[in-house]
């Protein structure tokens, strides 16, 4: 069984189309090509001899190498050998005779007679006693500007019943030194003062403090008229009785205190 | 002093033998001479491929200039006709154009049907009165692409060759390349100098390798792509005048 359009099919896809030709002719001209590269002419595929000769000269500061053989072999000859250059020939310019440079001294030190300008007017020195000062004995404390807040109010120390108070207290202490104690004292004696009186008045409470913060000589150094306003100012200083002991920057033994309780309803 | 090349050059001028003038030991031929067996087999081969693809590439030339003017030519023939007959009479002298083969097999085919339509294959009576009609157009289509497959690979043959070329030439040439320079190490190590009088003529003798498969390569990939992109023209006109002939034959001889 066959298709009928098989045979003419078969045919073509089978016919010789020639190729064996082609490649006589392209065996031919490569031979041809190679034989033409065998044989031509110098230069046709290289460089001229003559220039060629030099290309492989190899010159790196050494003797100059063969004129002929196109390369330089690098054994055994050094390479980087040290060629006195011929020296260029410059114009010699006429300069004048340069200046001698200056000699190196070492310098001298020279006597320093700088002196403080007189002053034209005559000032008197005042002393330093009078600026102020003393002379230091050595390490010291010195009070400083740091304000404390004592609860006290004015310069004076006091109590009051009532509200602001205590401007016009009275402390009988020359120069105390420490008002934080002041202030421990004052809050001591203000928990057990009983304040609410109903009648406006102001005592004076006198007492001593011992060198051990024990209260002593308890007294009313100025009434108020009213005895309920002096009792009760009186008694708040009896029931403290006790506060810290003196500091010790304070040089007495006792300190004396007059304690004003102003009562204001 | 015959010369090949810079590469060749360097070694030329440096060997002893340069002074002796033209001859054998001086030129291409007495690198190769003084090469390796192997390096001579690469180069041997290599040549051949030169040889193949540059023969098939002229000679697919020439074939496909002698297939589109003969395309031309049979579909002006087809075109101006009014019977297949006439287009038949045609094929003998156009017989390099793949159109002729499409052509044939479709009229092959279609003279078959006509003639068991008319019922004179098996010698029985035949109706005059009765209009020749085709069976089977789908037998006829089939008809129709088998040939332009067969002329399809009538158009191909030989190129694939140009694609192995073209791949594989490089490669030779770099393993040529690569063995000399093996060699010229060796070279080396046995005289146990550095210097260029050793080393080169072994590189040379590599270079030379490269040189020739990219000789045998380039060409084969211009010619490759060249004849490639002709065939897809061709493709293109083999399938257009298939599907003409379908569309005629289907005009006058649908029953």
């Amino acid at each position: 069984m066959r298709e009928a359009a098989s045979d003419l099919l078969v045919e073509r896809a089978r016919a010789d189309d020639g190729l064996r030709r082609t490649l006589l002719a392209s065996s031919g001209v490569h031979l041809l090509a190679i034989a033409t590269l065998l044989l031509a002419p110098e230069g046709w595929f290289s460089l001229p001899p003559d220039d060629a000769l030099d290309v492989m000269t190899l010159r790196l500061g050494g003797p100059e190498g063969p004129g002929v053989g196109g390369q330089t072999a690098l054994g055994g000859r050094p390479v980087q050998e040290v060629v006195t250059l011929p020296e260029a020939r410059r114009p010699q310019w006429i300069q004048p005779p340069s200046p001698a440079p200056p000699k190196m001294v070492l310098p001298v030190p020279e006597e320093v007679t700088r002196r403080r300008p007189e002053p034209e007017t005559e000032v008197s020195t005042v002393p330093e006693e009078a600026r102020g000062r003393r002379l230091t004995t050595g390490p010291e404390e010195v009070l400083g500007s740091t304000m404390a807040d004592t609860g006290v109010q004015g310069i004076g120390i006091g109590l009051s019943g009532g509200g602001l108070g205590g401007s016009g207290g009275e402390l009988q202490m020359e120069d105390f030194c420490c008002p934080d104690y002041l202030a421990t004292m004052l809050d001591l004696i203000r928990r057990r003062w009983d304040r609410h009186q109903r009648v406006t008045g102001t005592v004076i409470v006198r007492f001593q403090i011992g060198r051990s913060g024990r209260i002593d000589a308890v007294a009313v150094d100025r009434g108020s008229g009213y005895l309920a306003l002096d009792l009760a100012a009186q008694r708040a200083v009896l029931a403290t009785r006790q506060i810290p002991p003196l500091p010790e920057r304070f040089p007495d033994d006792s300190l004396d205190v007059r304690l004003t309780f102003e009562y204001r309803p | 002093m015959r010369i090949f090349g810079y590469p060749a050059f360097a070694i030329l001028q440096a060997s002893p033998a340069s002074d002796t003038g033209d001859g054998f030991g001086t030129g291409l031929l007495g690198l190769v001479a003084e090469s390796s067996l192997l390096s001579q087999g690469v180069l041997l081969s290599l040549l051949i491929l030169s040889i193949v693809s540059w023969a098939i590439s002229v000679f697919k030339l020439w074939q496909f200039r002698q297939i589109e003017g003969q395309t031309e030519t049979f579909i002006d023939v087809f075109r101006k006709s009014g019977r297949f007959s006439e287009v038949q009479a045609a094929c003998k002298s156009l017989a390099a154009s793949p159109l002729t083969g499409v052509f044939q097999a479709g009229y092959v085919e279609l003279n078959t049907q006509l003639r068991h339509a008319r019922g004179d294959d098996g010698g029985g009576q035949r109706d005059p009165a009765a209009r020749p009609a085709l069976r089977s157009l789908d037998a006829l289509d089939r008809a129709l692409l088998r040939a332009a497959s067969i002329e399809m690979l009538r158009l191909e043959r030989h190129v694939p060759v140009l694609a192995t070329t073209a791949s594989i030439a490089p490669f030779i040439g770099l393993f040529g390349t690569v063995w000399g320079i093996i060699i010229a190490f060796q070279g080396i190590g046995e005289t146990g100098s550095t210097s260029l009088a050793v080393v080169a003529p072994g590189i040379a003798d590599a270079l030379v390798a490269t040189a020739a498969g990219l000789f045998a390569a380039i060409p084969a990939v211009y010619f490759y792509n060249h004849l490639t992109q002709r065939t897809k023209v061709v493709a293109s006109t083999i399938d257009d005048f298939a599907l003409e002939f379908l569309n005629i034959a289907e005009r006058n001889f649908s029953p």
